[in-house]
């Protein structure tokens, strides 16, 4: 019991330390003097494509690694085929379920028996793969869905 | 109620999308959460992002298409005559239709009176005055249809057959219903929700018809003469059918025919329409003999006050 309790302040203890930050935003495109611009979202509609992007924050004094960034897409949302990006390097992967993720060509679905590749707006969950954010560096990963 | 118009821009923002009406329904919170975990000196940490919340409007919009098939068939006098519309919430919430008639159309080639609006209370599709209600507001859920009708009466006034009548339902949304698609309600909408008025501007319209058609009877007189005194092998008897219709109007593909009688031969070339021949053959002209008979395509018959329509189909037969 007192083993339990000691590693639950442990666990505390280091999220309140963590030094990391992640900030989620919605967009959606407005076309402002006939360019297409992004302005922050609150009011859908059936048919609007909103972008998420997360912002990553390292605060600390330290170089965080292995950033992996797990970002289900949202309830009635459908997801837009090649829009996951990252502002620098990473490894984007997808999942079918939330639990499992792969690259594209390795997710598959079964439709009257037959065994096919996914479709985008099946994913349900998008994961970035960041090896390091240095000390006091932003990053950011994104992708873009569709409302149904 | 204070309606603001979308500018250009925020309507080209929307063109697309309203194409897609319907869809999720208004109010829909969609929420977005991101998870991070990472390591920091071998340790690891996760992190949560904030929620980000954005909320579904509602889309207002509405269909309203005429159901029948076909105009209405009709006669002078006649009461209680349905056109069938379809109304259908396109939208993507709770919606309150207001329902208009329009009987003043300019191409009408008659009116109708005592028009009335009814809702298909059984949902059965076919009027029946004694169940349907009559009304002039429908509320319908999304992506709900109805089935309403358009009844009036004919007028007593003769009218030539195929005389239409065109005549509208209009429906227009309560919450918005502008025309203009792109302009917004805010608060409006279900739960509070902003309000936007779709492709259809909140307001559809359709026009359905009814298609006069008095009973048009075609009147035929028969005579014969011959030549000679005697009736013999040899004898020409030539036949004369008078075509007349006995009440205004107007009929499409009038065909006149008659046999050979028993007995006798066609004489070849002899069949005329009004005194002008006609080949046997069937080719351009209107008339020919089958084999067995004589046949005349009159084609579409007009006859109206002062114009009485009236022509002479004439052939001629050799007693065998």
């Amino acid at each position: 019991m007192k083993k339990g309790f000691l590693s639950v302040l442990l666990i505390f203890t280091l999220s309140a330390y963590a030094n990391v930050e992640i900030k989620s935003e919605s967009f959606q495109e407005k076309i402002i003097n006939k360019q297409n611009t992004w302005v922050k979202a609150a009011r859908v509609i059936p048919g609007t494509k909103v972008r998420y992007i997360n912002t990553i924050s390292n605060n600390g004094a330290d170089t965080a690694e292995n950033l992996v960034i797990t970002n289900p897409v949202p309830n009635h949302m459908r997801y837009v085929e090649g829009s996951a990006k990252c502002s620098g390097a990473c490894i984007i992967t997808y999942s079918l379920n939330g639990k499992f993720f792969d690259m594209p060509a390795k997710l598959f679905m079964i439709e009257n028996g037959q065994k096919r590749v996914a479709k985008a707006t099946e994913y349900k969950a998008i994961r970035w793969v960041v090896q390091t954010l240095g000390a006091k560096q932003n990053s950011s990963v994104q992708f873009d869905a569709t409302l149904e | 109620m204070k309606n603001i118009v979308f500018s250009a821009f925020l309507w080209m923002l929307f063109g697309i999308t309203l194409l897609l009406a319907k869809g999720v329904s208004a109010g829909t919170e969609i929420i977005n959460t991101a998870t991070l975990e990472y390591q920091i000196n071998s340790v690891q940490y996760s992190a949560t992002s904030n929620a980000t919340l954005d909320k579904v409007d509602q889309i207002i919009d509405v269909s309203v298409v005429w159901n029948d098939t076909s105009p209405i068939i009709v006669a002078s006098g006649e009461i209680n005559r349905a056109l069938t519309f379809k109304i259908t919430n396109t939208g993507n919430g709770n919606d309150t239709f207001n329902l208009t008639y329009d009987i003043a159309n300019p191409s009408s080639d008659f009116i109708v009176t005592n028009p009335r609006i009814f809702i298909d209370t059984n949902n059965n599709g076919v009027f029946d005055i004694s169940v349907d209600h009559e009304a002039y507001s429908i509320t319908l859920a999304a992506d709900a249809s109805s089935t309403i009708f358009l009844v009036s009466d004919m007028p007593t006034s003769s009218y030539i057959s195929g005389s239409i009548s065109s005549n509208a339902i209009e429906a227009k949304s309560t919450i918005g219903g502008s025309g203009a698609p792109g302009t917004i309600y805010p608060g409006k909408g279900t739960n509070g929700v902003f309000a936007v008025d779709g492709m259809s501007g909140g307001v559809s319209k359709a026009w359905g018809e009814y298609k006069m058609s008095n009973n048009l009877g075609v009147k035929l007189t028969k005579s014969a003469t011959h030549s000679g005194t005697e009736v013999t092998t040899g004898t020409i008897v030539s036949y004369n059918i008078v075509v007349e219709l006995q009440a205004n109007g107007s009929a499409d593909n009038l065909i006149i025919t008659d046999a050979i009688p028993v007995g006798t031969t066609y004489v070849a070339g002899s069949l005329k329409l009004d005194s002008v021949s006609l080949t046997d053959a069937s080719d351009s002209d209107s008339g020919k003999f089958t084999g067995s008979g004589i046949e005349v395509n009159l084609g579409t018959v007009t006859q109206t006050t002062g114009n009485p329509y009236m022509k002479n189909i004439s052939f001629e037969v050799m007693i065998s």
